[in-house]
């Protein structure tokens, strides 16, 4: 029984060389969009371009805008002495000048995107501070980070934390559509229609597979998480446990996808959709609760939301949310995809 | 098991399938002992899919029964699909994966036991001369090749009926007589085949018995020979330059049962006895006509299916 039953796996293991290319899709998307998305969007130190003038300020505020800083020691500014203005569509530069006998700082900039203006004057605003805290003495006011977690982790770990349900689900649901579809494409399925087995054998190895794909996926992404910013997980058996249900419901719903629209193309764009919606509403940027309470409601309904809280005291060291009920929804999803894909193939290839 | 028809591979008694408004089978019985090669013509959609999908149990029937060696294949699903073997039209194998890939995944989907698998794996690849291709991705295969790995895969799990849809669709001659000989091969051994053929060729050459359905109904039983004798009738074919006008009329007292025209102007007819009208025949249109050619032949398949459909089946 055992044995028939890893021939079975094996047999869908075999059945990925016809899909080699959503294969690579679905495991090392995830993994390289964090990397990308670590260099370009959370990277906290920007670089910030400054021509020096005649102005007696320019010292102080250069070795102002040097201090500005996290607590965990990542500078929040990177200062580049230009000797001139350049200019391009992307160009920033700060220089100082006198107005009214007042120094004033002024940032001039280009075709630079109006959130990373404000992002460059928050940053000049509190090297200001430290300026203006200089003059006042014990007059200041002095503004610092306090970490309330009981480590300090950077915010690209959440964000690397937020994408392992994320890289699980896609790949799963991936493999789980097209691998059927590419059945209902070739006729193969006519095979598993006529199969004599036990209808949950059959789907058990397919799901089995798909979700091992899933694990892979998240384990290339923690991989990268781990060699980006040097945090892993705590435990690795946890980290398998908390994935468990999103695999198994990505799993589920790819195949049902595959066995509800037959063919390849929309299958794969519903699943590579549906992947996207889960993610930015299941805490893609920072857990709900940091949102509004549309965001925190929508977000309750979506697995991922529940992976991430479950998960995130293996980065973090600290418990979020309410893991009874977290772990409570994530099983009642779970046994419902399974229902679906029950239900759908049983229509599908049972009944016809 | 029940009513005494085990004995038949598959019995199938006052079948009725319909979609919506459609009848696809109406009120259909056939009989196929164990051991036969039987052939099931029809011209597309007289309803030879769906009642194959009835018999095979992968579509439900409105009324009527059927029993695969005394199994209902809907009720007794599971184990008729053990006694079962499918060959579909379009040679359904994973192209990427190697002909003996493709056999073990069958094994692992039919069979309830694998110990000795591989042995019957080899054995199937070399009864259709594939074991030397085994590692090879089927997308390497020829036709022939293709098909033949698909009746390997059928026969796997050993089953006791084998349905085989249009078994050489797209097979070179050569292929088409290799495919043959494994299919008779297979029938010594006590094998039965249930043919879904469009090739009245392969229809004359393999099939025992023959049924020919049409809008869902058997409009004949019978062996190749007995289909055509029944006709009873001559074919008397004519080529003229220009088309005959009213040829039931011109043909008139000469016994001439039936006129088809094809669309290459030729005139079929069927006739009594060819012999003695012959020379009155060529009287009688060289008069009107330039007569190019004239040929007389016995029956054949294709003319019994005309017969019975009022169509030929390349033009079906």
């Amino acid at each position: 029984m055992a044995r028939h039953f890893i021939r079975l796996i094996w047999n869908e293991f075999l059945l990925v060389r016809s899909n080699m290319a959503v294969l690579l899709i679905a495991v090392f998307q995830p993994a390289l969009l964090y990397f990308l998305m670590t260099l370009v969007l959370v990277h906290p130190t920007f670089d910030l371009n400054f021509v020096p003038s005649d102005n007696p300020d320019d010292d102080r505020l250069l070795k102002a805008m040097n201090e500005v800083g996290v607590q965990s020691g990542v500078p929040y500014i990177n200062p580049i002495i230009l000797s001139t203005p350049s200019f391009n569509t992307g160009s920033q530069y700060i220089q100082i000048v006198e107005e009214n006998g007042v120094p004033v700082a002024v940032q001039h900039f280009a075709l630079v995107d109006s959130n990373m203006v404000k992002n460059y004057r928050n940053r000049l605003t509190a090297a200001g501070l430290i300026v203006w805290n200089e003059e006042l003495g014990s007059g200041g006011i002095q503004i610092t980070e306090k970490p309330l977690l009981p480590v300090d982790v950077p915010y690209r770990v959440y964000f690397g934390l937020a994408v392992a349900p994320m890289a699980a689900f896609l790949a799963t649901m991936l493999i789980g559509a097209t691998s059927t579809t590419h059945d209902f494409e070739n006729d193969t399925f006519l095979e598993y229609r006529l199969s004599p087995l036990h209808t949950g054998r059959i789907m058990a190895a397919r799901i089995m597979r798909t979700m091992l794909f899933g694990y892979f996926a998240a384990a290339v992404l923690f991989m990268m998480i781990w060699l980006l910013s040097g945090y892993k997980p705590r435990s690795w058996i946890m980290s398998a446990v908390y994935l468990l249900p999103i695999c198994l419901i990505g799993s589920s719903l790819g195949v049902s996808i595959g066995l509800a629209i037959r063919r390849p193309l929309p299958a794969f764009v519903l699943s590579l959709a549906s992947t996207f919606v889960f993610w930015l509403l299941g805490g893609a940027f920072g857990l709900p609760s940091g949102f509004n309470s549309y965001y925190q409601i929508v977000s309750k309904f979506i697995p991922n939301t529940h992976v991430v809280e479950l998960m995130f005291p293996l980065f973090y060291g600290i418990q979020v949310g309410t893991p009874i009920i977290s772990a409570g929804i994530l099983v009642v999803q779970s046994m419902l995809s399974l229902l679906i894909v029950g239900r759908l193939y049983n229509m599908k290839a049972v009944r016809g | 098991m029940d009513d005494g028809n085990n004995n038949q591979a598959v019995f199938v008694e006052g079948v009725s399938r319909s979609f919506n408004d459609l009848c696809a089978v109406d009120q259909l019985s056939l009989q196929v002992p164990q051991g036969e090669i039987f052939g099931l013509l029809g011209p597309n959609g007289a309803g030879k899919s769906t009642l194959i999908h009835m018999i095979t149990g992968l579509l439900s029937r409105d009324a009527g029964s059927i029993r695969i060696l005394g199994f209902d294949p809907e009720k007794d699903r599971r184990k008729v699909r053990r006694l079962i073997g499918f060959v579909p039209q379009h040679t359904n194998v994973y192209v990427d994966l190697s002909g003996m890939d493709n056999l073990w995944h069958h094994a692992a989907l039919y069979c309830d036991d694998l110990s000795g698998i591989s042995d019957k794996i080899e054995e199937q690849l070399r009864r259709m001369d594939l074991w030397e291709r085994r590692k090879d991705p089927v997308r390497t295969y020829s036709g022939g090749m293709k098909r033949r790995l698909v009746l390997a895969r059928a026969l796997l799990h050993n089953p006791e009926v084998i349905f085989f849809d249009e078994p050489t669709l797209g097979v070179d001659v050569q292929g088409r007589h290799v495919l043959w000989e494994h299919i008779k091969l297979q029938q010594q051994e006590g094998k039965t085949f249930f043919i879904t053929t469009n090739d009245m060729n392969e229809a004359d050459r393999l099939c025992e018995r023959l049924m020919i359905i049409d809008r869902g109904k058997a409009v004949a039983v019978g062996t190749p020979e007995n289909l055509k004798t029944k006709l009873g009738r001559d074919i008397v074919t004519l080529r003229t330059q220009t088309d005959v006008e009213n040829p039931e009329n011109l043909f008139k007292g000469l016994g001439v049962q039936k006129v088809y025209r094809s669309e290459n102007g030729q005139l079929r007819l069927e006739v009594l006895s060819a012999e003695d009208i012959a020379g009155e025949l060529v009287n009688r249109v060289s008069g009107l006509y330039q007569l190019e050619t004239m040929r007389i032949a016995r029956p054949t398949l294709d003319d019994v299916f005309l017969n019975y459909t009022g169509r030929a089946l390349r033009e079906t």
